[in-house]
This record gives C-alpha cells, sequence and structure tokens, in this order.
C-alpha cells in the first residue's frame, strides 16, 4: 500500500529524501501540466514545475496542511508562471512553441450537440488551434479556464490557488469562456459555440 | 424562473456548483426553454473542446531524471532547507536582544580583567602630584546613585588617551545629580 501525503511529507521533514522522491513522481505531471498550459511552451513549462518543487523543498515545513498537497503546489506553480509571464511581458518576447519529445497522445475530442458536425475525432490543427485560442486569452481568464477545465478543480479550489473570491472565479470563467467562444468560432466552423 | 436568472446560474449549473434545490429549478426551465438550453449545450461543446488538451507529452529521458534534477538543485542552491527537528534544536537563543546582552557581559568581564591585572591605571595613594590639563585623567570619580549605572575606563600607563564607556546614568558636568557624576 502507497503511503499518503502526508505521510511522505512528514518523512520528508525528517530530512529523508526518498519520500520527497516519490511525490515529485506523483504530482510532476499535475504541475508540468498547469505551467504548459499557462505559460504556452513545454520547455518553459519543465523548468518552472522543477523550480515549484524546489520551493516546496525549501518550505515543507511551512506546509500546515489545511489544503492537499496538490492544491498547494497548484499555487506555487500558479504564482511562479504568473512571475514568469510578468517578467516575458516586460520582456516583450514573442511565445513560442517548443515542443519536447513527440507529441502527446491526445484523446480524441468529442462534442455532445446531436446536431455537431464534428462530432467524432476532431483532427490535431483543430487542437492546436484551440491551445493557440486559450494562449490570445489575458492570464487571469487564462488560469481559472486551464484550472477549471483542464485540472478539473472547484469554484473554492481554484480561488484558494489564485487568491480571489468564488464570485470573482465564477466572473473570470465567465468572460474566459465567453472570448474563447468568440476566438473559436472562427476557426472552428460549424461548432456551436 | 425568468431567462435572466437561468443564465445567471447556468455557467455554476454546467460546472456543478449550483445547490440541488436551484438545479431542479433551473432543470425545469431548461426543458421548456430552448434559448436557455441552447446557452448549456454550447458551454457543453467550448468545454469539450478544452478538456481534450492534454500537455505534449515528454521525453522518458527527461522524467527519469525529473526528481533527481529537482532534489539536485535544491541541494545546490542556497536557502537549503534544514529538517524540522534539527532546527527545533537550533539556537533559537540568538535572538537580537540576546545576543546584546551577552555581548554587554563579556565586555563588563574583559574590562574587569583588565582592571584586576592592572592593565587599567588607577591613582595611587603616593600619586598625589598634580597634573597638568593634559595629563589629568578624563574620569576622577565617580558616583552611581543606581545599580543599573555603571562606568568603565581604559587609559594605558604613558598614553594620553583615554576611553570611556558609560552606561544607563544622566551626567551633568561638574554637578552632583544623586544618580552619577562625571568630574
Amino acid at each position: 500500500m502507497s503511503a499518503s501525503d502526508r505521510e511522505l511529507i512528514e518523512a520528508c521533514r525528517e530530512g529523508r529524501d526518498a519520500p520527497f522522491e516519490e511525490l515529485v513522481d506523483r504530482y510532476k505531471m499535475k504541475a508540468y501540466s498547469l505551467a504548459y498550459f499557462l505559460v504556452g511552451n513545454a520547455a518553459d513549462a519543465l523548468d518552472i514545475s522543477q523550480e515549484a518543487f524546489i520551493k516546496i523543498y525549501r518550505n515543507l515545513h511551512r506546509f500546515r496542511g489545511k489544503s492537499g498537497f496538490g492544491t498547494w503546489l497548484h499555487r506555487i506553480t500558479y504564482n511562479l508562471c504568473m512571475d514568469f509571464l510578468r517578467l516575458r511581458k516586460r520582456r516583450a518576447s514573442l511565445s513560442y512553441r517548443d515542443e519536447i519529445g513527440k507529441p502527446g497522445e491526445e484523446p480524441a475530442i468529442e462534442s455532445s450537440g446531436k446536431s455537431n458536425p464534428l462530432k467524432g475525432l476532431v483532427k490535431k490543427e483543430t487542437r492546436e488551434m484551440v491551445r493557440g485560442a486559450i494562449d490570445r486569452l489575458p492570464a487571469k481568464l487564462k488560469s481559472v479556464l486551464v484550472l477549471r477545465e483542464i485540472e478539473d478543480l472547484s469554484y473554492g479550489e481554484i480561488a484558494g490557488i489564485v487568491g480571489c473570491s468564488t464570485g470573482t472565479v465564477m466572473s473570470r470563467l465567465h468572460h474566459a469562456r465567453k472570448r474563447l467562444g468568440k476566438i473559436l468560432k472562427t476557426v472552428v466552423k460549424g461548432q456551436h459555440l | 424562473m425568468k431567462c435572466t436568472r437561468a443564465l445567471r446560474r447556468i455557467q455554476a449549473y454546467f460546472d456543478g456548483e449550483l445547490p440541488p434545490g436551484e438545479s431542479t429549478a433551473l432543470e425545469e426551465h431548461l426543458r421548456g426553454c430552448p434559448s436557455c438550453s441552447g446557452e448549456l449545450e454550447r458551454l457543453r461543446d467550448l468545454s469539450s473542446l478544452v478538456k481534450g488538451l492534454r500537455a505534449p507529452s515528454v521525453n522518458p529521458e527527461l522524467w527519469d531524471n525529473y526528481s533527481a534534477g529537482v532534489l539536485r538543485k535544491a541541494r545546490a542552491a542556497p536557502g537549503r532547507r534544514i529538517p524540522v527537528r534539527e532546527r527545533a534544536g537550533s539556537l533559537r537563543l540568538l535572538h537580537p536582544r540576546l545576543a546584546y546582552a551577552a555581548a554587554a557581559i563579556f565586555l563588563v568581564f574583559i574590562v574587569a580583567m583588565m582592571y584586576h591585572f592592572n592593565v587599567v591605571r588607577r591613582p595611587a595613594a603616593g600619586d598625589a602630584a598634580p597634573l597638568t590639563a593634559q595629563q589629568r585623567p578624563i574620569v576622577e570619580r565617580f558616583e552611581a546613585g543606581d545599580l543599573a549605572s555603571s562606568v568603565m575606563a581604559f587609559a594605558p600607563e604613558n598614553d594620553p588617551v583615554a576611553i570611556v564607556w558609560v552606561f544607563g546614568c544622566r551626567i551633568e558636568n561638574g554637578q552632583d545629580s544623586g544618580e552619577g557624576t562625571i568630574l
């Protein structure tokens, strides 16, 4: 039986590194995925996710356990991504996409609409377009959308990570979906967006 | 339920965040309102497009070395984590105030030793010859009116320079304040 996150954290606090490695293995994909959708490229996402774990390693003694380890990791990753985006904006460098390794095995995207012409498989190009459209959203809107739709977190959890009220989360999510729908309308023809 | 009210609740309903009572009322409205049910459909379509996205997979070699890399960087950079047990036993006594107090006690001890081994010039009984203004010691007399006051002086032999430390007393030149006077 595998140890719980709490047990692993306790073991880490005693100065052991193996339990920390287990925590990293458990959550690395989550941190990387969130960072990827927030910053828009895999190389930076990998760096940011590693930085998040380094921060956690150094601050394990501060973890009170009020929220889960995953939520804590999300919060740190989110903050690092926001710092990164602010810095990138300041440097006025353009977002680029640098895929590491081969593209992910992404599941087919199915649409629920009965009259939907895109029912069934949606081509890889469409997914790239959706990804690009998300990238065009302002950081505040993009982050709540990603946390809700991709990370599947509740309004309360998102509010805790982003540092705002659940009402603000709802409002941002509404605007994010509206803007994304507008952008995609021109891209995904026939979709009821 | 009116459409304006229903539209405000559709997103929370779709995300599973609407309380059960309100959900039932909304579902009832949606059954008879094509416009609002169309809005729900729009949310579903958009969500299905976004939910299907995955971050590109990472080269397995990179993943294999990932956690080792995290640990290596965490150890290499400054601010290494100190295990809680180790930290609990560490010198929390090094609070600045305590450090200052310890330094003051040490200083008093050093000066006392200097007096004890006659490093500091003390006025001898036979040393009654009047001193010139330049030779006159800076500290001639000191009376501490309270226990908290103290004075320390260092005047090496054959050296016109003297160092005087005065702690916790009111200085009134030539006037006995009752607490301490330096002449």
